[in-house]
């Protein structure tokens, strides 16, 4: 039980943070290989092979500006170079320059976007040449050059929005809903045609909701303890970013717990078979709904609160991971407030059927 | 001889298991291997068994080496291991076929044996339930089945009746005499001394990994000093009674415990009879009597100097 | 073949926890793999991004101009420009961009300062980056007309910028396969790379549930004591555990079957076929490994688990491979899954050439190397764990 409340969800962050740690860093880049087809255009095209070349690296010789390795060559020996994956795509001059890619991605986007700009470039600075002769003297290449950005970072709200924090916080409450197994434990405990000790309290003079309140009390006090331990991990070894509301960090890790606690004593009353497959479902649908929140690829998230916005609400996991990107993100408590009310309808509505199963229930059999 | 065990030794570290045990099965023997917990019971037959190795000895199996490898040997031994080895998640009915066909593959034939087995332990109304919901009496008679459904020729039970009602206990030891007049060499252990004393013809008394007695139930008794013991209710007697009483010929011990006088006699006949003489010379009003031959037990008593059961 | 036969008792009785595992992640697999565009393209295909246009600065003529070259590229969401609704917008990613032009940028940017206009978006995201540099670009390019030229009027002006920026490189895709069989050998890519996950799951799961209960020792020496051979008995075994991961295999491919009907038989969709079915030998005797050291039927699911999610976060079946980091893939390469994935892409992305195929072939070498190797080190741990009991 330890391991997967636990265990698993440090594991598991561990794996995502390596996963996503190369993610978005610059460092990873690799120059892009690329073939020229070395025709007399490409050579009276001046301009453009000065431009290609401040880009380019010489084999075994890069510098922080280059994004291409370049090969010079024929058209039949580039179409081959291409074929065999030798080059992401070759560049032909034949009145203009024309890329040819073999598949779209990344790195064609980015030979591409420089063929662009070149073109866009040369054409702004024809125009300009054309309009005020003196402009080359006055500096205009280098002004070309030199580009502005327009553009300043304002966060909306609290933090910004940043879908690499969504698997992490998906993964908190994942360990909540795996809580489940502790009030599967309990319930099972309970039960007189589950166990013996079911069998024992059953006959005890005892009030059925008190044991019930009591064994439940235990357990997402249990569940509680390793869930900050778990936000501590993520908080401070691996540096995820939970913003900095204390408070509502507990209050959300609390309501979490008794969620994940309650869902899984709701499983263990309702199903009717065997403990293993009360623990497969359990493991299952908290699988299931680790990924409709966003925890193995976050669009997911995205699709769902635009497509079916119902199945995010009706998502405990969902609420869960909600609530602590809207603590991060909003400066509002509003969507907050929203997903937290649901949860404690969760927490009352898996509490209200486990009681009433347990209440009602004499036994056929043993 | 069916089986024949010399010299046995085998260590678990700096345990000795078996300590240069060995025994000799006759056909048509129930033979009882009798011994407290830990005395070895179960190593011994798991290395006649060629479960487990051991460091010396020998072990002959229908007059042929016992290994690993002796299949045409093992087609004729059943088992019925100590701990119930059967799949949960196979019925009762599916769990005998499997070991059945582990001996015998012609589905015909199976079928009937399994039919006849299941009939034998008593399990027919149970055929389609799961291990899980059979109590312990029902469990172990499953275990049984298991072990018997190919017909052996020899039949191992190691502890069959551990943790069962008296009754469940009952029906397994009358099927296994039934099993004996059917042919069925039985070698049998346990360390309940009435079972054995019940049903085997042959006794073998094991302790700390030897074996320290053999014979038959009444060689067994004829082997100890003590004869009969009798127990008379008294109300109240003084040191000078039983000073008198441990006087008189024949008597081996005397005692008196809450209102109880336990005496002891010497092995021979009528050492008894000049005992309640006296208590009726003396006008002690006596209540109830008793008189018990001596046990199993009274012989591991007198071996080891510890009771059987601890 | 009564140990055979046993095993799919066993297998039958824990067939409600398996399907459970089947079922979900063959949803997973069936879902991603068809709502996945792959994020790489989003700029190639053309993808409109959604953008909230927000412009405080009045009938500014730039600002007009900036809003109608950016509406080339970008579907425009009106949201009023109040905090709480724009961040509902980016929270359920309604919109992924945000723009702000402040009062009075026209006029300071006329007059040659650099006033800056304010964004919100995930930072690092392809759609960013992309809006950032259409943006800048308009922006730079008008800059220049209006350092260089003085007669133009602002009109005039934003009309040659914009007939600058229309100038588009053409590209070519040189495939020698249609359109159609690309996306779907994207596709397929993208439902064999899942597979991975699931295959792993369920067959630790299951191989892990059968030897949990053959390796449970009162039965196992219960049936040492019968006549069957050791030989036999592990050879049903094994044969048994092969049969279950070929059904669930088969079972796996059945809807990739299902959904790209006879692409699967092309020579793509056979390499598809033959990548996973090599994969599937390697995880049943990673599987076999496993069985054999775990004690019990919980722990079989936790190792389940671990092992499917952990291989395949860092091998690439949930973050494509070309965006993970060196280390992590250095570390991946010491499982199979990475080297099934790889295969998976290389079959996607390949033109049939003969040495196209000397990677692939080469890759499901070093799967079936990993198949035999892990396959002789549980033969050596049950060898050495049979004489320590002993």
């Amino acid at each position: 039980m330890i391991f997967w409340t636990f265990l698993f969800p440090i594991l598991l962050a561990t794996f995502f943070n390596l996963a996503f740690a190369n993610l978005f860093n610059a460092d990873s880049f690799s120059e892009i290989k690329i073939g020229i087809i070395d025709n007399e255009e490409f050579r009276e095209n001046t301009s453009f092979v000065t431009a290609i070349q401040a880009v380019s690296a010489e084999k075994g010789n890069t510098n922080e500006n280059s994004l291409f390795v370049v090969t010079y060559t024929s058209k039949a020996e580039a179409a081959k170079l291409l074929a065999e994956n030798k080059v992401e795509g070759y560049i032909h001059f034949d009145g203009g320059p024309e890329l040819v890619v073999k598949q779209s991605g990344l790195n064609q986007t980015i030979i591409k976007s420089f063929l662009d700009d070149y073109q866009q470039l040369s054409s702004t600075i024809t125009a300009i040449i054309k309009e005020n002769p003196a402009a080359l003297q006055q500096g205009l290449l280098a002004n070309v050059f030199e580009r502005v950005d327009y553009l300043q970072e304002t966060p909306m709200g609290r933090g910004q929005p940043d879908a690499m924090v969504i698997p992490f916080y998906a993964l908190i409450a994942m360990a909540c809903l795996y809580g489940g197994f502790f009030g599967l434990k309990e319930i099972v405990a309970l039960q007189a045609d589950l166990s013996p000790e079911g069998a024992r309290v059953n006959v005890a003079p005892i009030h059925k909701l008190r044991l019930f309140t009591a064994s439940m009390f235990a357990a997402i006090t249990v569940l509680l303890v390793e869930i900050l331990i778990l936000l501590a991990y993520l908080i401070f070894v691996l540096k995820i970013n939970f913003g900095n509301q204390f408070g509502f960090i507990m209050l959300t890790s609390i309501v979490g717990t008794v969620t994940g606690v309650t869902f899984g004593a709701f499983i263990a009353a309702v199903v009717k078979t065997g403990e293993g497959l009360k623990i497969g479902i359990i493991i299952s649908l908290t699988m299931t709904m680790c990924f409709l929140s966003g925890m193995m690829y976050d669009k997911i998230k995205y699709i769902i609160s635009s497509r079916v916005p119902l199945l995010g609400y009706l998502n405990p996991l969902n609420l869960i991971t909600d609530s602590f990107y809207a603590l991060y993100f909003y400066d509002s408590y509003g969507q907050y407030y929203l997903n937290i009310g649901l949860l404690c309808a969760f927490c009352i509505f898996f509490s209200s059927v486990v009681y009433l199963v347990l209440r009602r229930r004499t036994y056929a059999s043993l | 001889m069916l089986i024949k065990v010399e010299d046995l030794v085998k260590s678990y570290g700096e345990l000795r298991a078996l300590d240069h045990f060995g025994l000799e099965v006759m056909e048509g023997e129930i033979f009882g291997l009798l011994g407290p917990n830990g005395s070895g019971k179960t190593t011994a037959i798991n290395c006649m068994l060629a479960l487990l190795k051991y460091e010396q000895g020998l072990i002959e199996v229908f007059g042929k080496p016992m290994s690993p490898d002796a299949y045409e040997l093992k087609r004729d031994i059943g088992v019925v291991m100590q701990n119930v080895a059967v799949f949960q998640e196979l019925t009762v009915y599916e769990n005998i076929d499997y070991f059945c066909g582990l001996y015998v593959a012609d589905k015909r034939l199976r079928k009937d044996l399994v039919e006849e087995a299941l009939a034998f332990v008593g399990l027919k109304d149970f055929q389609k339930f799961y291990p899980k919901k059979l109590s312990g009496g029902l469990l172990r008679r499953l275990n049984i089945a298991c072990g018997i459904a190919h017909k052996p020729k020899l039949l191992i039970l190691d502890e069959p009746t551990v943790a069962v009602d008296p009754q469940s206990r009952n029906k397994i030891l009358e099927g296994i005499q039934k099993l004996n007049q059917g042919g069925t060499t039985i070698l049998y252990t346990s360390h309940y001394m009435e079972e054995v004393e019940q049903i085997c013809t042959r006794i073998a008394i094991m302790d700390k990994g030897r074996i320290i007695a053999m014979g038959t139930k009444e060689e067994l008794k004829n082997m100890i000093s003590s004869g009969e013991k009798l127990t008379v209710e008294i109300l109240d007697v003084d040191d000078s009674v039983l000073e008198k009483v441990k006087g008189l010929p024949g008597i081996a011990s005397v005692e008196y415990k809450e209102n109880l006088l336990v005496v002891k006699s010497q092995k021979g006949k009528n050492n008894l009879v000049a005992l309640i003489d006296y208590l009726k010379s003396t006008g002690i009003a006596a209540g109830r009597i008793y008189s018990e031959p001596p046990t199993l037990n009274d012989v591991f008593l007198e071996i080891t100097g510890r009771e059987l059961r601890d | 073949m009564q140990v055979y036969k046993a095993l799919f008792k066993v297998i039958k009785k824990n067939l409600p926890m398996l399907m459970i595992y089947v079922v979900v992640f063959l949803f997973f697999a069936i879902f991603l793999s068809n709502v996945n565009t792959n994020p790489l393209e989003e700029d190639f295909t053309e993808t409109k991004v959604n953008m909230v246009f927000i412009n405080n600065d009045g009938d500014s003529l730039l600002a007009a101009g900036l809003e109608g070259y950016l509406g080339q590229n970008a579907n425009f969401v009106f949201i009023p420009d109040e905090s709480k609704q724009l961040q509902d917008a980016l929270f359920f990613k309604e919109v992924e961009y945000i723009l702000k032009i402040p009062k009075g940028f026209t006029a300071s940017f006329l007059a040659g300062s650099e006033t800056e206009l304010t964004k919100a978006a995930a930072p690092g995201s392809t759609s960013e980056l992309y809006l950032n540099s259409l943006i800048n670009k308009y922006l730079n390019t008008v800059r220049i007309y209006l350092s260089y030229t003085a007669n133009l009027t602002i009109e005039e002006l934003l009309a040659r910028a914009e007939e600058d920026l229309a100038q588009k490189t053409t590209v070519r895709l040189e495939a020698l396969t249609g359109k159609t069989e690309t996306t779907k050998s994207e596709k397929c890519a993208y439902y064999y790379n899942y597979l991975a996950y699931s295959l792993i799951a369920t067959l630790t799961l299951g191989v892990g549930a059968v030897m949990v209960v053959f390796n449970n020792l009162d039965l196992k020496r219960r049936t040492l004591c019968s006549p069957v051979k050791l030989r036999d008995l592990n050879l049903q075994l094994i044969l048994g555990n092969l049969s279950y991961g070929l059904a669930a295999w088969l079972v796996m491919i059945l809807a990739s079957i299902i959904m790209y009907g006879s692409y699967m038989f092309s020579g793509k969709g056979l390499l598809f076929l033959l990548n996973s079915f090599i994969f599937t030998l390697a995880i049943l005797s990673l599987s076999f490994l496993i069985a054999n050291v775990i004690k019990s039927l919980n722990a079989a699911n936790a190792v389940a688990n671990v092992i499917a999610l952990g291989s395949s976060f860092i091998s690439g079946v949930f973050v494509p491979q070309a965006l993970l980091g060196k280390t992590v893939l250095t570390i991946a390469g010491f499982t199979p899954t990475y080297w099934y994935v790889k295969t998976n892409n290389l079959i996607a992305e390949l033109v049939y050439q003969p040495h196209d195929l000397k990677p692939i072939f080469g890759n499901m070498l070093i799967v079936i190397g990993f198949a035999i190797g892990i396959l002789l080190l549980t033969v050596v741990i049950t060898k050495q764990k049979r004489t320590s009991s002993g």
